[in-house]
């Protein structure tokens, strides 16, 4: 028997909120609110350094360190997000770009690829694991960005 | 020991499996396969719609059609001998989603090809039909970093 509160649907949705919130934080450039959807002990690929980050006190700082490059507003756009849960387990993976900063160069314009995986404990959905990356050219060994001028 | 293109051996059955023991001898079947330079063993760990990040261009592959194309492109230029090296395994799963990151290198090439030198983090979702189906990657995400000054990749990743 589904009860509404268990259906695929309904966890599907509760991901996507969490990547709403993500954003919605990361736009107020709300430091608190964005930690706030991490685990103590995440895991995190960045693309940039620190390229390994472990633990969100960690992750805390190279937010804060990144936070005076968001003077301007800025908007954040996603596409092709899929979604994926069992029980009390999900994983996302999307890309997503920053747009409308004040030096807008081809790195900071590109639709970075990114995968996440969460855990529902008591407080809800929350992050356990961060990757995003842009691929690299094996010709130039320059990182490779896609940028779509729209 | 050289690598043959010879079929891998079925994977044995594990007497009562946990899906984490699975998941560890599916990762270890792969690589295998990937020495074995047997593209077909390597693509029948792929769901038919797996989603694939991969270190170089494409930016993304949506088939796994891309994918084995891809790698036909690629493993002529391997080496002999190659090996496939893995750490730092984090896994979990639960019900029919297995979900784990790892930081994967290929040795064997790193004085003609640098950046091979370069530990690759990899992200990877598997998902299985039924509680005794196989499991199948249905996403993978695997970059290097790169330095955001010089835009060049960060071969050094992952040493000291």
């Amino acid at each position: 028997m589904n009860t509404p509160h268990t259906s695929e649907t309904t966890d599907k949705a509760q991901i996507q909120n969490v990547i709403d919130q993500w954003r919605d934080a990361f736009l107020a450039r709300d430091t608190d609110a964005v930690m706030a959807l991490y685990l103590p002990d995440a895991m995190v690929f960045d693309a940039i350094p620190p390229h390994r980050i472990s633990g969100v006190d960690m992750y805390r700082k190279t937010w804060e360190a990144c936070m005076p490059y968001f003077s301007a507003p800025f908007t954040l756009e996603w596409r092709k997000v899929e979604i994926e849960v069992s029980g009390d387990l999900a994983t996302s993976h999307s890309e997503y770009r920053i747009l409308g900063l004040e030096e807008q160069t081809e790195m900071t314009r590109a639709w970075l690829r990114n995968t996440t995986i969460y855990r529902r404990v008591a407080g809800g959905w929350k992050i356990m694991h961060e990757h995003t990356s842009v691929p690299f050219n094996p010709e130039t060994n320059q990182a490779e960005f896609l940028i779509e001028w729209d | 020991m050289t690598a043959t293109a010879t079929a891998p051996a079925p994977l044995p059955l594990l007497k009562h499996p946990t899906p984490e023991a699975e998941i560890r001898q599916l990762l270890e079947a792969w690589a295998a396969a990937l020495m074995a330079r047997d593209i077909d063993a390597l693509m029948a760990h792929y769901a038919p719609d797996a989603v694939i990040f991969d270190s170089i261009p494409p930016q993304r592959m949506d088939s796994p059609a891309e994918y084995r194309r891809f790698w036909e492109d690629c493993l002529p230029a391997f080496p002999e001998g190659f090996r496939v090296e893995m750490r730092r395994l984090q896994l979990r799963a639960e019900g029919l989603l297995a979900l784990a990151h790892l930081e994967q290198r290929i040795l064997g090439m790193e004085e003609r090809v640098p950046e091979t030198r370069a530990w690759y983090r990899t992200t990877i979702a598997l998902a299985r039909e039924g509680g005794r189906g196989p499991w199948r990657i249905i996403h993978e995400h695997q970059s290097v970093p790169f330095d955001p000054y010089t835009h060049q990749a960060e071969f050094e990743y992952g040493h000291p």
